[in-house]
Protein backbone atom coordinates (compact mmCIF):
# COMPACT_ATOMS: atom_id res chain seq x y z
CA UNK A 1 0.00 0.00 0.00
CA UNK A 2 1.19 3.53 -0.63
CA UNK A 3 2.64 5.38 2.25
CA UNK A 4 2.50 8.68 0.46
CA UNK A 5 0.31 11.41 1.84
CA UNK A 6 -3.12 11.89 0.29
CA UNK A 7 -4.91 15.19 0.12
CA UNK A 8 -8.61 14.43 0.53
CA UNK A 9 -9.63 17.93 -0.53
CA UNK A 10 -12.22 17.28 -3.25
CA UNK A 11 -11.98 20.86 -4.53
CA UNK A 12 -8.64 19.87 -6.04
CA UNK A 13 -10.37 17.54 -8.47
CA UNK A 14 -11.60 18.61 -11.88
CA UNK A 15 -15.33 18.26 -12.60
CA UNK A 16 -14.62 15.21 -14.74
CA UNK A 17 -12.52 13.61 -11.99
CA UNK A 18 -15.27 14.19 -9.44
CA UNK A 19 -17.80 12.29 -11.51
CA UNK A 20 -15.32 9.59 -12.37
CA UNK A 21 -14.19 9.05 -8.78
CA UNK A 22 -17.78 8.71 -7.61
CA UNK A 23 -18.51 6.15 -10.32
CA UNK A 24 -15.32 4.25 -9.50
CA UNK A 25 -16.19 4.13 -5.79
CA UNK A 26 -19.76 3.09 -6.53
CA UNK A 27 -18.65 0.34 -8.92
CA UNK A 28 -16.08 -0.91 -6.42
CA UNK A 29 -18.71 -1.17 -3.67
CA UNK A 30 -20.84 -3.26 -5.99
CA UNK A 31 -17.81 -5.36 -6.89
CA UNK A 32 -17.11 -6.01 -3.20
CA UNK A 33 -20.73 -7.00 -2.49
CA UNK A 34 -20.73 -9.35 -5.45
CA UNK A 35 -17.41 -10.86 -4.31
CA UNK A 36 -18.67 -12.02 -0.91
CA UNK A 37 -18.71 -15.76 -0.50
CA UNK A 38 -21.66 -17.59 1.00
CA UNK A 39 -20.67 -19.85 3.82
CA UNK A 40 -21.61 -23.49 3.08
CA UNK A 41 -23.19 -25.64 5.76
CA UNK A 42 -20.74 -28.44 6.58
CA UNK A 43 -17.09 -29.41 6.86
CA UNK A 44 -13.82 -27.69 6.14
CA UNK A 45 -11.07 -27.42 8.66
CA UNK A 46 -11.66 -25.34 11.72
CA UNK B 1 1.10 14.31 -2.63
CA UNK B 2 -1.63 12.42 -4.40
CA UNK B 3 -5.05 13.83 -4.90
CA UNK B 4 -8.11 11.86 -3.95
CA UNK B 5 -8.79 10.69 -7.49
CA UNK B 6 -5.33 9.16 -7.86
CA UNK B 7 -5.60 7.68 -4.39
CA UNK B 8 -8.88 5.91 -5.12
CA UNK B 9 -7.71 4.59 -8.50
CA UNK B 10 -4.70 3.09 -6.85
CA UNK B 11 -6.39 1.90 -3.67
CA UNK B 12 -9.05 -0.02 -5.58
CA UNK B 13 -6.36 -1.94 -7.47
CA UNK B 14 -4.46 -2.65 -4.27
CA UNK B 15 -7.55 -3.93 -2.51
CA UNK B 16 -8.59 -6.10 -5.44
CA UNK B 17 -5.12 -7.63 -5.48
CA UNK B 18 -5.25 -8.14 -1.74
CA UNK B 19 -8.63 -9.89 -1.86
CA UNK B 20 -7.58 -12.13 -4.69
CA UNK B 21 -4.59 -13.24 -2.66
CA UNK B 22 -6.68 -14.34 0.35
CA UNK B 23 -7.30 -18.08 0.75
CA UNK B 24 -10.98 -19.09 0.60
CA UNK B 25 -10.88 -22.87 1.01
CA UNK B 26 -12.02 -23.22 4.59
CA UNK B 27 -14.84 -21.76 6.61
CA UNK B 28 -12.39 -19.71 8.60
CA UNK B 29 -10.74 -18.45 5.42
CA UNK B 30 -14.11 -17.43 4.07
CA UNK B 31 -15.00 -15.72 7.31
CA UNK B 32 -11.78 -13.69 7.22
CA UNK B 33 -12.26 -12.93 3.54
CA UNK B 34 -15.83 -11.69 4.03
CA UNK B 35 -14.76 -9.68 7.02
CA UNK B 36 -12.18 -7.84 4.88
CA UNK B 37 -14.85 -7.17 2.31
CA UNK B 38 -17.17 -5.78 4.98
CA UNK B 39 -14.39 -3.51 6.20
CA UNK B 40 -13.72 -2.23 2.69
CA UNK B 41 -17.43 -1.76 1.97
CA UNK B 42 -17.76 0.31 5.11
CA UNK B 43 -14.79 2.48 4.20
CA UNK B 44 -15.86 2.99 0.62
CA UNK B 45 -19.45 3.69 1.56
CA UNK B 46 -18.22 6.55 3.68
CA UNK B 47 -16.04 7.80 0.78
CA UNK B 48 -19.06 7.60 -1.50
CA UNK B 49 -21.16 9.62 0.90
CA UNK B 50 -18.54 12.37 1.13
CA UNK B 51 -18.13 12.59 -2.63
CA UNK B 52 -21.89 12.49 -3.13
CA UNK B 53 -22.45 15.38 -0.73
CA UNK B 54 -19.72 17.36 -2.42
CA UNK B 55 -21.19 16.69 -5.88
CA UNK B 56 -24.61 17.83 -4.69
CA UNK B 57 -23.18 21.06 -3.33
CA UNK B 58 -21.11 21.65 -6.44
CA UNK B 59 -24.12 21.08 -8.71
CA UNK B 60 -26.14 23.54 -6.66
CA UNK B 61 -23.39 26.13 -7.02
CA UNK B 62 -23.17 25.62 -10.81
CA UNK B 63 -26.90 25.49 -11.45
CA UNK B 64 -28.25 27.84 -14.06
CA UNK B 65 -31.38 29.57 -12.81
CA UNK B 66 -34.48 28.88 -14.88
CA UNK B 67 -35.89 31.81 -16.77
CA UNK B 68 -39.64 31.58 -16.71
CA UNK B 69 -41.21 32.21 -20.07
CA UNK B 70 -44.78 33.31 -20.36
CA UNK B 71 -46.38 32.21 -23.60
CA UNK B 72 -49.91 33.15 -22.53
CA UNK B 73 -49.83 36.66 -23.94
CA UNK B 74 -48.48 35.71 -27.36
CA UNK B 75 -50.71 32.62 -27.59
CA UNK B 76 -53.73 34.76 -26.87
CA UNK B 77 -52.63 37.21 -29.55
CA UNK B 78 -52.32 34.38 -32.07
CA UNK B 79 -55.72 32.99 -31.10
CA UNK B 80 -57.39 36.36 -31.74
CA UNK B 81 -55.58 36.84 -35.03
CA UNK B 82 -56.48 33.32 -36.22
CA UNK B 83 -60.11 34.26 -35.60
CA UNK B 84 -59.54 37.29 -37.81
CA UNK B 85 -57.85 35.13 -40.45
CA UNK B 86 -61.01 33.04 -40.61
CA UNK B 87 -63.46 35.95 -40.63
CA UNK B 88 -61.58 38.07 -43.17
CA UNK B 89 -60.57 35.26 -45.56
CA UNK B 90 -61.56 36.46 -49.05
CA UNK B 91 -61.44 32.95 -50.54
CA UNK B 92 -64.21 31.18 -48.70
CA UNK B 93 -67.83 31.90 -47.83
CA UNK B 94 -69.96 32.13 -44.71
CA UNK B 95 -70.53 28.41 -45.04
CA UNK B 96 -66.88 27.68 -44.25
CA UNK B 97 -66.59 30.56 -41.78
CA UNK B 98 -69.51 29.14 -39.78
CA UNK B 99 -67.65 25.81 -39.64
CA UNK B 100 -70.34 23.87 -41.51
CA UNK B 101 -67.74 22.18 -43.69
CA UNK B 102 -66.10 20.66 -40.62
CA UNK B 103 -69.46 19.51 -39.22
CA UNK B 104 -70.50 18.00 -42.55
CA UNK B 105 -67.22 16.15 -42.88
CA UNK B 106 -67.68 14.69 -39.42
CA UNK B 107 -71.28 13.77 -40.17
CA UNK B 108 -70.32 12.05 -43.40
CA UNK B 109 -67.96 9.92 -41.30
CA UNK B 110 -70.68 9.09 -38.78
CA UNK B 111 -69.93 5.36 -38.88
CA UNK B 112 -66.76 5.92 -36.85
CA UNK B 113 -68.62 7.65 -34.06
CA UNK B 114 -70.91 6.28 -31.42
CA UNK B 115 -74.56 7.22 -31.11
CA UNK B 116 -73.99 9.90 -28.48
CA UNK B 117 -71.47 11.65 -30.71
CA UNK B 118 -74.01 11.78 -33.54
CA UNK B 119 -76.46 13.46 -31.21
CA UNK B 120 -73.77 15.95 -30.18
CA UNK B 121 -73.06 16.62 -33.84
CA UNK B 122 -76.73 17.32 -34.57
CA UNK B 123 -76.82 19.62 -31.54
CA UNK B 124 -73.78 21.48 -32.88
CA UNK B 125 -75.61 22.06 -36.17
CA UNK B 126 -78.68 23.36 -34.38
CA UNK B 127 -76.51 25.61 -32.15
CA UNK B 128 -74.83 27.16 -35.17
CA UNK B 129 -78.21 27.97 -36.69
CA UNK B 130 -79.22 29.52 -33.36
CA UNK B 131 -76.13 31.79 -33.47
CA UNK B 132 -77.51 33.28 -36.66
CA UNK B 133 -80.92 33.72 -35.04
CA UNK B 134 -82.50 30.67 -36.71
CA UNK B 135 -84.54 28.50 -34.41
CA UNK B 136 -84.91 25.10 -36.06
CA UNK B 137 -88.15 23.22 -35.53
CA UNK B 138 -89.52 19.82 -36.51
CA UNK B 139 -91.18 21.35 -39.59
CA UNK B 140 -87.72 22.20 -40.95
CA UNK B 141 -86.86 18.50 -41.09
CA UNK B 142 -89.19 17.14 -43.74
CA UNK B 143 -86.57 15.96 -46.17
CA UNK B 144 -88.14 12.56 -46.03
CA UNK B 145 -90.50 10.73 -43.77
CA UNK B 146 -87.77 9.13 -41.68
CA UNK B 147 -85.75 12.30 -41.16
CA UNK B 148 -88.90 14.02 -39.98
CA UNK B 149 -89.72 11.23 -37.55
CA UNK B 150 -86.26 11.15 -36.05
CA UNK B 151 -85.76 14.89 -35.79
CA UNK B 152 -89.22 15.41 -34.35
CA UNK B 153 -88.28 13.16 -31.42
CA UNK B 154 -84.74 14.60 -31.29
CA UNK B 155 -86.02 18.14 -30.87
CA UNK B 156 -88.50 16.98 -28.25
CA UNK B 157 -85.66 15.39 -26.30
CA UNK B 158 -83.67 18.62 -26.69
CA UNK B 159 -86.65 20.54 -25.26
CA UNK B 160 -86.87 17.94 -22.49
CA UNK B 161 -90.34 16.90 -23.57
CA UNK B 162 -89.22 13.35 -24.33
CA UNK B 163 -86.39 11.15 -23.09
CA UNK B 164 -83.22 9.77 -24.58
CA UNK B 165 -84.82 6.33 -24.46
CA UNK B 166 -87.60 7.56 -26.76
CA UNK B 167 -84.94 8.69 -29.22
CA UNK B 168 -83.09 5.36 -29.01
CA UNK B 169 -86.30 3.46 -29.71
CA UNK B 170 -87.14 5.71 -32.67
CA UNK B 171 -83.67 5.23 -34.11
CA UNK B 172 -83.95 1.46 -33.78
CA UNK B 173 -87.27 1.47 -35.63
CA UNK B 174 -86.04 3.69 -38.44
CA UNK B 175 -82.58 2.26 -38.95
CA UNK B 176 -83.57 -1.20 -40.22
CA UNK B 177 -85.87 0.32 -42.81
CA UNK B 178 -83.56 3.15 -43.71
CA UNK B 179 -79.92 2.48 -42.75
CA UNK B 180 -78.91 5.72 -44.46
CA UNK B 181 -80.92 7.83 -42.02
CA UNK B 182 -77.90 9.79 -40.84
CA UNK B 183 -76.82 10.66 -44.39
CA UNK B 184 -80.37 11.85 -44.98
CA UNK B 185 -80.26 14.06 -41.89
CA UNK B 186 -76.99 15.41 -43.29
CA UNK B 187 -78.66 16.38 -46.57
CA UNK B 188 -81.56 17.93 -44.75
CA UNK B 189 -79.05 20.16 -42.96
CA UNK B 190 -77.38 20.97 -46.30
CA UNK B 191 -80.71 22.11 -47.66
CA UNK B 192 -81.38 24.20 -44.57
CA UNK B 193 -77.95 25.79 -44.81
CA UNK B 194 -78.56 26.66 -48.46
CA UNK B 195 -81.99 28.05 -47.65
CA UNK B 196 -80.65 30.26 -44.85
CA UNK B 197 -77.41 31.33 -46.50
CA UNK B 198 -78.38 35.01 -46.47
CA UNK B 199 -78.89 34.89 -42.71
CA UNK B 200 -75.49 33.27 -42.24
CA UNK B 201 -73.96 35.95 -44.48
CA UNK B 202 -75.54 38.62 -42.27
CA UNK B 203 -74.38 36.94 -39.11
CA UNK B 204 -70.80 36.63 -40.35
CA UNK B 205 -70.87 40.23 -41.59
CA UNK B 206 -72.04 41.31 -38.14
CA UNK B 207 -69.32 39.49 -36.18
CA UNK B 208 -66.73 40.56 -38.73
CA UNK B 209 -67.77 44.19 -38.16
CA UNK B 210 -67.53 43.65 -34.39
CA UNK B 211 -64.11 42.06 -34.76
CA UNK B 212 -62.79 44.93 -36.90
CA UNK B 213 -64.11 47.44 -34.38
CA UNK B 214 -62.64 45.61 -31.40
CA UNK B 215 -59.24 44.77 -32.81
CA UNK B 216 -58.65 47.50 -35.45
CA UNK B 217 -57.80 44.93 -38.10
CA UNK B 218 -59.73 45.69 -41.24
CA UNK B 219 -58.13 43.59 -43.92
CA UNK B 220 -57.04 40.00 -44.43
CA UNK B 221 -53.55 41.07 -45.43
CA UNK B 222 -53.03 43.25 -42.40
CA UNK B 223 -54.25 40.36 -40.24
CA UNK B 224 -51.68 38.05 -41.82
CA UNK B 225 -48.95 40.66 -41.27
CA UNK B 226 -49.86 40.89 -37.61
CA UNK B 227 -49.95 37.09 -37.36
CA UNK B 228 -46.46 36.99 -38.83
CA UNK B 229 -45.22 39.37 -36.12
CA UNK B 230 -46.91 37.28 -33.43
CA UNK B 231 -45.37 34.05 -34.76
CA UNK B 232 -41.94 35.73 -34.82
CA UNK B 233 -42.49 36.96 -31.28
CA UNK B 234 -43.37 33.41 -30.20
CA UNK B 235 -40.32 32.03 -31.99
CA UNK B 236 -38.11 34.50 -30.17
CA UNK B 237 -39.61 33.40 -26.83
CA UNK B 238 -39.05 29.80 -27.85
CA UNK B 239 -35.41 30.52 -28.62
CA UNK B 240 -33.26 28.45 -26.30
CA UNK B 241 -31.52 30.18 -23.46
CA UNK B 242 -28.86 28.57 -21.28
CA UNK B 243 -31.36 27.17 -18.80
CA UNK B 244 -33.27 25.56 -21.70
CA UNK B 245 -30.03 24.02 -22.96
CA UNK B 246 -29.24 22.63 -19.51
CA UNK B 247 -32.74 21.24 -19.13
CA UNK B 248 -32.61 19.58 -22.55
CA UNK B 249 -29.22 18.09 -21.72
CA UNK B 250 -30.56 16.69 -18.44
CA UNK B 251 -33.59 15.26 -20.26
CA UNK B 252 -31.26 13.61 -22.79
CA UNK B 253 -32.71 15.52 -25.73
CA UNK B 254 -29.13 15.71 -26.85
CA UNK B 255 -25.86 14.20 -25.63
CA UNK B 256 -23.83 16.88 -23.85
CA UNK B 257 -20.65 14.82 -24.08
CA UNK B 258 -20.77 15.38 -27.86
CA UNK B 259 -20.43 19.10 -27.13
CA UNK B 260 -17.10 18.78 -25.30
CA UNK B 261 -14.08 20.14 -27.15
CA UNK B 262 -12.51 16.70 -27.31
CA UNK B 263 -15.55 15.19 -29.05
CA UNK B 264 -15.15 14.00 -32.64
CA UNK B 265 -18.82 14.76 -33.25
CA UNK B 266 -18.28 18.39 -32.30
CA UNK B 267 -15.29 18.68 -34.60
CA UNK B 268 -17.23 17.16 -37.48
CA UNK B 269 -20.22 19.48 -36.87
CA UNK B 270 -18.00 22.54 -37.26
CA UNK B 271 -16.19 21.18 -40.28
CA UNK B 272 -19.54 20.31 -41.93
CA UNK B 273 -20.35 23.98 -42.28
CA UNK B 274 -17.17 25.98 -41.74
CA UNK B 275 -13.94 25.89 -43.68
CA UNK B 276 -10.65 25.51 -41.80
CA UNK B 277 -9.84 29.19 -42.26
CA UNK B 278 -12.73 30.26 -40.08
CA UNK B 279 -11.61 31.31 -36.62
CA UNK B 280 -14.23 29.76 -34.35
CA UNK B 281 -12.79 31.62 -31.38
CA UNK B 282 -13.57 34.99 -32.91
CA UNK B 283 -16.75 36.01 -31.09
CA UNK B 284 -17.94 38.57 -33.62
CA UNK B 285 -17.41 36.19 -36.47
CA UNK B 286 -19.21 33.34 -34.68
CA UNK B 287 -22.12 35.67 -33.93
CA UNK B 288 -22.64 36.25 -37.65
CA UNK B 289 -22.15 32.56 -38.46
CA UNK B 290 -24.60 31.42 -35.80
CA UNK B 291 -27.18 33.89 -37.04
CA UNK B 292 -26.81 32.39 -40.54
CA UNK B 293 -26.99 28.85 -39.19
CA UNK B 294 -30.19 29.67 -37.30
CA UNK B 295 -31.73 30.93 -40.52
CA UNK B 296 -30.56 27.78 -42.29
CA UNK B 297 -32.11 25.64 -39.58
CA UNK B 298 -35.35 27.56 -40.00
CA UNK B 299 -35.29 26.93 -43.75
CA UNK B 300 -34.64 23.22 -43.17
CA UNK B 301 -37.65 23.08 -40.82
CA UNK B 302 -39.77 24.68 -43.51
CA UNK B 303 -38.48 22.19 -46.08
CA UNK B 304 -39.29 19.33 -43.74
CA UNK B 305 -42.83 20.68 -43.24
CA UNK B 306 -43.24 21.11 -46.98
CA UNK B 307 -42.22 17.49 -47.59
CA UNK B 308 -44.88 16.31 -45.14
CA UNK B 309 -47.68 17.95 -47.19
CA UNK B 310 -46.16 17.58 -50.63
CA UNK B 311 -48.61 14.82 -51.68
CA UNK B 312 -51.45 17.34 -51.38
CA UNK B 313 -49.62 19.90 -53.52
CA UNK B 314 -48.76 17.24 -56.09
CA UNK B 315 -52.40 16.15 -56.25
CA UNK B 316 -53.48 19.73 -56.98
CA UNK B 317 -50.78 20.11 -59.60
CA UNK B 318 -51.84 16.89 -61.33
CA UNK B 319 -55.49 17.93 -61.43
CA UNK B 320 -55.04 21.47 -62.71
CA UNK B 321 -51.80 21.34 -64.70
CA UNK B 322 -53.52 20.87 -68.06
CA UNK B 323 -55.95 23.73 -67.68
CA UNK B 324 -53.81 26.32 -65.90
CA UNK B 325 -53.22 28.33 -69.07
CA UNK B 326 -56.83 28.39 -70.18
CA UNK B 327 -59.67 30.65 -69.21
CA UNK B 328 -61.85 28.32 -67.23
CA UNK B 329 -65.29 28.58 -65.91
CA UNK B 330 -67.56 25.89 -64.54
CA UNK B 331 -70.59 28.06 -63.80
CA UNK B 332 -72.71 26.10 -66.29
CA UNK B 333 -71.92 22.81 -64.50
CA UNK B 334 -72.83 24.40 -61.18
CA UNK B 335 -76.10 25.72 -62.57
CA UNK B 336 -76.95 22.36 -64.07
CA UNK B 337 -76.41 20.54 -60.76
CA UNK B 338 -78.38 23.16 -58.88
CA UNK B 339 -81.30 22.71 -61.22
CA UNK B 340 -81.13 18.90 -60.85
CA UNK B 341 -81.19 19.32 -57.08
CA UNK B 342 -84.16 21.63 -57.34
CA UNK B 343 -86.03 19.16 -59.56
CA UNK B 344 -85.37 16.16 -57.32
CA UNK B 345 -86.20 18.08 -54.14
CA UNK B 346 -89.50 19.14 -55.70
CA UNK B 347 -90.35 15.47 -56.44
CA UNK B 348 -89.34 14.51 -52.94
CA UNK B 349 -91.46 17.26 -51.41
CA UNK B 350 -94.56 15.95 -53.27
CA UNK B 351 -93.98 12.41 -51.98
CA UNK B 352 -93.33 13.62 -48.42
CA UNK B 353 -96.55 15.63 -48.43
CA UNK B 354 -98.51 12.47 -49.37
CA UNK B 355 -96.81 10.43 -46.65
CA UNK B 356 -97.28 13.04 -43.98
CA UNK B 357 -100.95 13.30 -44.92
CA UNK B 358 -101.36 9.65 -43.99
CA UNK B 359 -100.70 7.74 -47.20
CA UNK B 360 -99.47 4.33 -46.02
CA UNK B 361 -98.19 3.12 -49.39
CA UNK B 362 -94.82 1.43 -48.70
CA UNK B 363 -93.62 2.23 -52.22
CA UNK B 364 -93.87 5.93 -51.48
CA UNK B 365 -91.50 5.57 -48.53
CA UNK B 366 -89.03 3.55 -50.61
CA UNK B 367 -89.26 6.11 -53.40
CA UNK B 368 -88.44 8.90 -50.91
CA UNK B 369 -85.33 6.97 -49.81
CA UNK B 370 -84.23 6.48 -53.43
CA UNK B 371 -84.63 10.14 -54.30
CA UNK B 372 -82.73 11.12 -51.14
CA UNK B 373 -79.87 8.85 -52.25
CA UNK B 374 -79.79 10.62 -55.62
CA UNK B 375 -79.79 13.99 -53.88
CA UNK B 376 -76.87 12.95 -51.68
CA UNK B 377 -74.83 12.30 -54.81
CA UNK B 378 -75.97 15.57 -56.37
CA UNK B 379 -74.93 17.56 -53.31
CA UNK B 380 -71.51 15.88 -53.36
CA UNK B 381 -71.13 16.80 -57.02
CA UNK B 382 -72.20 20.35 -56.22
CA UNK B 383 -69.57 20.55 -53.47
CA UNK B 384 -66.88 19.34 -55.91
CA UNK B 385 -67.90 21.85 -58.55
CA UNK B 386 -68.10 24.66 -56.01
CA UNK B 387 -64.56 24.01 -54.81
CA UNK B 388 -63.44 23.79 -58.41
CA UNK B 389 -65.05 27.16 -59.10
CA UNK B 390 -63.02 28.71 -56.27
CA UNK B 391 -59.84 27.15 -57.65
CA UNK B 392 -60.62 28.37 -61.16
CA UNK B 393 -61.18 31.89 -59.88
CA UNK B 394 -57.50 32.07 -58.87
CA UNK B 395 -55.92 29.49 -61.18
CA UNK B 396 -53.04 30.82 -63.25
CA UNK B 397 -49.69 29.47 -64.45
CA UNK B 398 -47.84 31.58 -61.86
CA UNK B 399 -49.62 30.24 -58.81
CA UNK B 400 -47.32 29.63 -55.89
CA UNK B 401 -47.31 26.80 -53.39
CA UNK B 402 -48.39 29.38 -50.82
CA UNK B 403 -51.53 30.11 -52.89
CA UNK B 404 -52.42 26.41 -52.93
CA UNK B 405 -51.80 26.10 -49.18
CA UNK B 406 -54.25 28.97 -48.60
CA UNK B 407 -56.81 27.30 -50.82
CA UNK B 408 -56.90 24.04 -48.89
CA UNK B 409 -56.75 25.90 -45.58
CA UNK B 410 -59.86 27.80 -46.63
CA UNK B 411 -61.84 24.70 -47.57
CA UNK B 412 -61.50 22.22 -44.75
CA UNK B 413 -63.85 19.63 -46.26
CA UNK B 414 -61.78 19.40 -49.47
CA UNK B 415 -58.55 19.38 -47.61
CA UNK B 416 -59.74 16.30 -45.71
CA UNK B 417 -61.10 14.58 -48.83
CA UNK B 418 -57.78 15.20 -50.58
CA UNK B 419 -55.89 13.85 -47.57
CA UNK B 420 -58.01 10.69 -47.66
CA UNK B 421 -57.19 10.26 -51.32
CA UNK B 422 -53.48 11.10 -51.45
CA UNK B 423 -52.41 9.36 -48.24
CA UNK B 424 -54.81 6.48 -48.92
CA UNK B 425 -56.28 6.60 -45.44
CA UNK B 426 -59.84 6.01 -44.41
CA UNK B 427 -59.37 6.00 -40.69
CA UNK B 428 -61.01 9.18 -39.38
CA UNK B 429 -58.42 9.78 -36.64
CA UNK B 430 -55.60 9.39 -39.15
CA UNK B 431 -57.24 11.96 -41.42
CA UNK B 432 -57.55 14.43 -38.54
CA UNK B 433 -53.92 13.83 -37.56
CA UNK B 434 -52.76 14.52 -41.12
CA UNK B 435 -55.08 17.53 -41.33
CA UNK B 436 -53.51 19.00 -38.20
CA UNK B 437 -50.03 18.46 -39.63
CA UNK B 438 -51.16 20.29 -42.76
CA UNK B 439 -52.68 23.18 -40.81
CA UNK B 440 -49.61 23.64 -38.64
CA UNK B 441 -47.46 24.08 -41.72
CA UNK B 442 -49.87 25.96 -43.95
CA UNK B 443 -50.94 28.45 -41.28
CA UNK B 444 -47.40 29.55 -40.50
CA UNK B 445 -47.08 33.05 -41.96
CA UNK B 446 -43.31 33.06 -41.47
CA UNK B 447 -42.77 30.45 -44.19
CA UNK B 448 -40.38 31.91 -46.73
CA UNK B 449 -39.58 29.33 -49.38
CA UNK B 450 -43.15 28.38 -50.34
CA UNK B 451 -44.11 32.01 -50.89
CA UNK B 452 -42.04 32.24 -54.04
CA UNK B 453 -42.23 28.62 -55.15
CA UNK B 454 -44.20 28.20 -58.40
CA UNK B 455 -46.53 25.23 -58.02
CA UNK B 456 -46.54 24.21 -61.70
CA UNK B 457 -42.77 24.10 -62.08
CA UNK B 458 -40.22 21.55 -61.02
CA UNK B 459 -38.61 22.93 -57.89
CA UNK B 460 -35.33 21.96 -56.34
CA UNK B 461 -35.55 23.28 -52.81
CA UNK B 462 -32.29 21.72 -51.58
CA UNK B 463 -30.51 23.58 -54.37
CA UNK B 464 -32.29 26.84 -53.57
CA UNK B 465 -31.28 26.56 -49.90
CA UNK B 466 -27.71 25.39 -50.52
CA UNK B 467 -27.00 28.14 -53.06
CA UNK B 468 -28.20 30.82 -50.71
CA UNK B 469 -25.85 29.77 -47.92
CA UNK B 470 -22.93 29.09 -50.20
CA UNK B 471 -23.10 32.79 -50.97
CA UNK B 472 -22.55 33.31 -47.25
CA UNK B 473 -19.54 30.97 -47.32
CA UNK B 474 -21.17 28.11 -45.47
CA UNK B 475 -20.06 24.68 -46.64
CA UNK B 476 -23.33 23.15 -47.65
CA UNK B 477 -24.36 21.38 -50.81
CA UNK B 478 -27.60 20.34 -52.37
CA UNK B 479 -26.59 16.71 -51.74
CA UNK B 480 -26.43 17.38 -47.99
CA UNK B 481 -30.07 18.45 -47.88
CA UNK B 482 -31.89 15.15 -48.31
CA UNK B 483 -35.00 14.17 -46.34
CA UNK B 484 -33.03 11.49 -44.45
CA UNK B 485 -30.27 13.91 -43.53
CA UNK B 486 -32.38 16.82 -42.27
CA UNK B 487 -32.33 15.76 -38.61
CA UNK B 488 -28.57 15.25 -38.65
CA UNK B 489 -28.06 18.69 -40.21
CA UNK B 490 -30.33 20.35 -37.67
CA UNK B 491 -28.54 18.59 -34.80
CA UNK B 492 -25.17 19.82 -36.04
CA UNK B 493 -26.48 23.36 -36.36
CA UNK B 494 -27.95 23.09 -32.86
CA UNK B 495 -24.57 22.02 -31.51
CA UNK B 496 -22.74 24.99 -33.00
CA UNK B 497 -25.34 27.56 -31.96
CA UNK B 498 -25.64 26.10 -28.47
CA UNK B 499 -21.88 25.97 -27.92
CA UNK B 500 -21.73 29.58 -29.05
CA UNK B 501 -24.44 30.57 -26.57
CA UNK B 502 -22.69 28.68 -23.78
CA UNK B 503 -19.35 30.30 -24.61
CA UNK B 504 -20.97 33.71 -24.32
CA UNK B 505 -22.52 32.93 -20.96
CA UNK B 506 -21.38 32.48 -17.37
CA UNK B 507 -21.16 28.74 -17.69
CA UNK B 508 -19.18 26.30 -19.83
CA UNK B 509 -19.86 23.06 -21.69
CA UNK B 510 -17.83 21.19 -19.05
CA UNK B 511 -19.95 22.65 -16.25
CA UNK B 512 -23.16 21.63 -18.02
CA UNK B 513 -21.68 18.15 -18.60
CA UNK B 514 -21.01 18.01 -14.85
CA UNK B 515 -24.55 19.15 -13.98
CA UNK B 516 -26.01 16.44 -16.23
CA UNK B 517 -23.84 13.69 -14.77
CA UNK B 518 -24.30 14.91 -11.20
CA UNK B 519 -28.02 14.78 -11.85
CA UNK B 520 -27.74 11.16 -12.99
CA UNK B 521 -25.88 10.29 -9.80
CA UNK B 522 -28.42 12.07 -7.61
CA UNK B 523 -31.31 10.26 -9.31
CA UNK B 524 -29.53 6.94 -8.90
CA UNK B 525 -28.87 7.49 -5.20
CA UNK B 526 -32.51 8.52 -4.69
CA UNK B 527 -33.66 5.27 -6.24
CA UNK B 528 -31.47 3.12 -3.97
Amino acid sequence: MLNEKVDFDLSLLSLEELIEVFNDIDSFIQYLIDSKIEVEKEDGNA
Amino acid sequence: MHNFFDFISNDIEVKKTFLSSLPTKTKTNIKKYNSSIDEFVKKYTSYRESVFNYIKAKKKALNVPEVKKDFNKVNKKIEILEKGRNLLNPLNTSYEKMGFDDLLYRMSNYYVFNFESIDNLINEFIDKFALAGINLEAKDFKYNYYVHRYMDVFLSVRAELKTQDDLNVTFEEIYWVNPDIISHIEINFRKLIKKNMRKFDSYIAKIRKEYIKEYYISSYNSCIEKLKSAYLEKEKLNDEDISDIVEKAINKEFDISQYLESSKFRKSAYSSFLSENVDINDKENMKVICSLLSKLSFNLEEYEGYLSILPIIDSFKKEYEDIKDKKNNNSSELKSIQSSIKKEEASLAKINTKILRGNKDKNLKMESINITKKLKELYRKYDDEFFKSRVLSILNPNMTVSDVLELFLSFDYFKKLTIQKVYEINDYNEVIKQSNIYDEFAKNPTNLIVKGLPVFEKNNIPRIIANKYKLNNLLITEEDITPDNLDALKNKIALITRVNKINNSNTTVEKIWFIVNANKIIEKMKAE
